[in-house]
């Protein structure tokens, strides 16, 4: 029932007037980025883990390097941008695993910049300032985090 | 044990996980934590990186479907992370300052309280609800299709600065303690702001990516998030709160709130013992 309100007023609009988003618009938008989001970050995460099976057969059967993995030494876990590129290009598969975990934690911000837009096209100036606010802090808090 | 059956039986888990969490509105750290401590042997440092990765894979995950189905109040939602945002920058700075085991018995008598509360007021009917111009100035009310009762429901939404207020809390504790983001945020909108309780459940399941998203790059740049365990739990978890999320729109109002009652009471035992033993 509320698909087909949604699609009749995709009809009515005139091809050649700006495009005013409803909430119903909105609802889908977010939506779609999340699955995006969701399963971008699943192909990695299964590419990765594939590789690295692929590239330690003995991962399989033995018992033996379970410790060390669970107990990883330091700088052995990949911490910025770069260093997952490097493992990447390397063909590590543990480094697409990470680009994949960063997909994940990138996507509820993207989630946040995209209602920013939204509300911009539906002149909710209210929503607009209150969703601002919100990607300001997160943006502070991770900005905080990295200097604390 | 082998890697492989290593990453299988933490995948299994996190599935079920992943089905909880996105039911009720939680992260799934209260399944993952000890599932990896306790019966893989995880060091907690990790454990608790891959649990902050839970959370996020539990909201994404689920609120995709959510968000389409209307079950999330969106409006209130964002509006409400302005709180939670200020609240974990704020639990940041005071970590440090207040002793962890204080706040861990503290909260654990509010989340009792808020269950009991949350299971007396179970019959408490929502179309009355006193009037708030915050939530008609920012047009917060809303309605969504029950699938359970057949029905489209309207609801008004009430209290949106005590809301905001409690918001701001959680995001605190979640700051300070690393739990407790959706255990507090699904009783402020039930008790304080009177939403359905299937629309508090998909409401706070939306919230608490955001939440955990700011801690999370904090998280990373630390190295505390291992790869070997995330993946699969992330894998896991998408993949149980995906599935998990066909299911809420089916289910009565008041089954949601039975289990969510029940779990918040396991939290709040949880969180009282840990009070008493850091002591």
């Amino acid at each position: 029932m509320i698909n087909s309100m949604t699609k009749n007023h995709h009809v009515k609009h005139a091809p050649s007037a700006p495009y005013v988003p409803t909430p119903h618009d909105m609802d889908r938008w977010i939506s779609w980025l999340l699955r995006g989001g969701v399963l971008l970050s699943l192909a990695f995460l299964v590419i990765g883990t594939i590789i690295t099976f692929i590239h330690h057969p003995s991962y399989l059967t033995t018992a033996i390097s379970t410790h060390t993995l669970k107990n990883p030494a330091e700088g052995v876990v990949p911490n910025h941008i770069l260093g997952i590129w490097e493992m990447m290009k390397n063909g590590h598969g543990q480094g697409f695993v990470a680009l994949g975990l960063v997909i994940l934690i990138a996507t509820p911000v993207m989630r946040v910049a995209l209602s920013v837009i939204t509300f911009w096209l539906e002149k909710d100036r209210a929503f607009v300032l209150i969703t601002a606010g919100v990607l300001s802090l997160l943006i502070l808090s991770l900005v905080l985090g990295k200097a604390g | 044990m082998s890697p492989l059956e290593f990453c299988g039986g933490i995948f299994g888990i996190s599935i079920l996980a992943g089905a909880l969490g996105a039911l009720l509105g939680l992260g799934g750290g209260i399944i993952v934590v000890p599932a990896l401590t306790l019966l893989f042997g995880l060091d907690i440092r990790f454990a608790i990186g891959a649990s902050i990765i839970s959370v996020i894979a539990t909201s994404s995950g689920a609120a995709a479907a959510y968000v389409r189905d209307h079950m999330t109040n969106m409006r209130a939602a964002m509006f409400l992370e302005l709180g939670t945002t200020v609240g974990a920058i704020t639990g940041a700075y005071l970590a440090g300052v207040i002793g962890g085991r204080w706040l861990f018995i503290v909260f654990g008598l509010v989340m009792g309280y808020s269950a009991i509360v949350m299971l007396r007021n179970r019959h408490q009917n929502a179309q009355t609800v006193p009037p708030d111009l915050w939530a008609d100035k920012l047009n917060l009310h809303g309605e969504y299709f029950d699938e359970a009762e057949h029905q489209l429901v309207k609801y008004k939404v009430t209290r949106t600065p005590i809301g905001l207020g409690l918001m701001w809390i959680a995001g605190i504790v979640s700051g300070l303690l690393g739990i407790g983001s959706g255990a507090l945020k699904v009783p402020a909108m039930d008790l304080a702001m009177r939403l359905p309780m299937k629309v508090s459940s998909a409401t706070s399941n939306f919230m608490i990516g955001v939440t955990a998203a700011a801690s999370a790059g904090v998280y990373f740049a630390r190295g505390d998030i291992d790869p070997f365990v995330a993946a699969p739990v992330a894998a896991g978890v998408l993949l149980g709160a995906t599935a998990a999320s066909k299911l809420l729109p089916k289910l009565h109002n008041q089954t949601v709130r039975i289990a969510f009652v029940l779990v918040l009471l396991w939290v709040s035992g949880e969180m009282l013992l840990k009070g008493v033993r850091l002591g």
